[in-house]
């Protein structure tokens, strides 16, 4: 699941938009669900990073297999309304609540990992159609070791 | 030049994202200040790089970037007991890793 260039304003209308999309990929069973495990997680702690980027996540029974999303918005815009960080890049990550598919579990831990290589964040904003993300993301695959 | 000896846990809720992050962090920071650390992660791929009872001894401080319960939590006591032992929220750790080493290095 890549967007790009999505037209969000807010926190809520992109995870609103990811979770459906989600759902849309047969990702999750119940898009309203998930939503809430996301924003329970996000009332903890909020997820926004430095470098623009968010990794809003929910660990639940509504989760069928271990996926991440990412989408790049057309704006940057404020994650929280107290904090100063934009965010313009947000992965969505979602897992089942027993312990799912050990591949891709670990394939979402090498890019969660990538996301603090300097050099990896520019490709990644560099990408400018979904082919080219596409072909980013899945070269960390072959890096997973089976 | 003091060079420390670090220990860490890192866990999140999800067991994805935060834990493996966290790790990443730790050592990039680490490696840049010449420091050694050794992170055990408590994730979706279960217990990773366990830390054992002598690592943990050697240690100067101990980092705990958990948003959750871990397991073993017991082998800490005694670094805690010596005001070792450095407790936040993952994400917290992120924003700052550089100010988290900065702390440990008062202990």
């Amino acid at each position: 699941m890549i967007f790009l260039d999505v037209e969000v304003n807010n926190k809520n209308e992109a995870l609103q938009y990811l979770v459906n999309k989600a759902e849309e990929n047969g990702l999750i069973f119940d898009h309203e669900l998930f939503l809430k495990e996301v924003k329970k997680r996000e009332e903890k702690v909020s997820t926004a990073m430095e470098f623009n980027i968010a990794i809003p996540h929910g660990k639940s029974d509504t989760v069928i297999e271990p996926f991440i999303g990412y989408m790049k918005t057309k704006k940057s815009f404020h994650w929280d309304e107290d904090s100063p960080n934009l965010v313009q890049y947000i992965f969505l990550i979602g897992v089942p609540q027993k312990n799912g598919n050990k591949i891709h579990l670990k394939y979402i831990s090498e890019v969660s990992r990538k996301l603090i290589d300097d050099d990896f964040r520019r490709k990644l904003f560099n990408c400018k159609s979904v082919e080219e993300t596409y072909d980013l993301l899945n070269s960390i695959n072959k890096e997973v070791k089976i | 030049m003091i060079i420390m000896k670090l220990v860490a846990v890192t866990a999140c809720t999800t067991g994805i994202a935060h834990t493996y992050m966290a790790q990443e962090a730790l050592e990039k920071e680490c490696k840049k200040r010449g420091y050694e650390i050794k992170v055990e992660t408590q994730g979706g791929l279960g217990i990773e790089n366990e830390l054992t009872e002598e690592e943990i001894a050697e240690a100067d401080a101990v980092i705990l970037a958990v948003s959750i319960g871990i397991e073993g939590d017991e082998r800490f006591d005694e670094k805690r007991d010596e005001g070792k032992v450095l407790t936040m929220d993952p994400s917290v750790l992120l924003k700052d890793v550089s100010s988290v080493i900065d702390q440990a290095e008062k202990i």
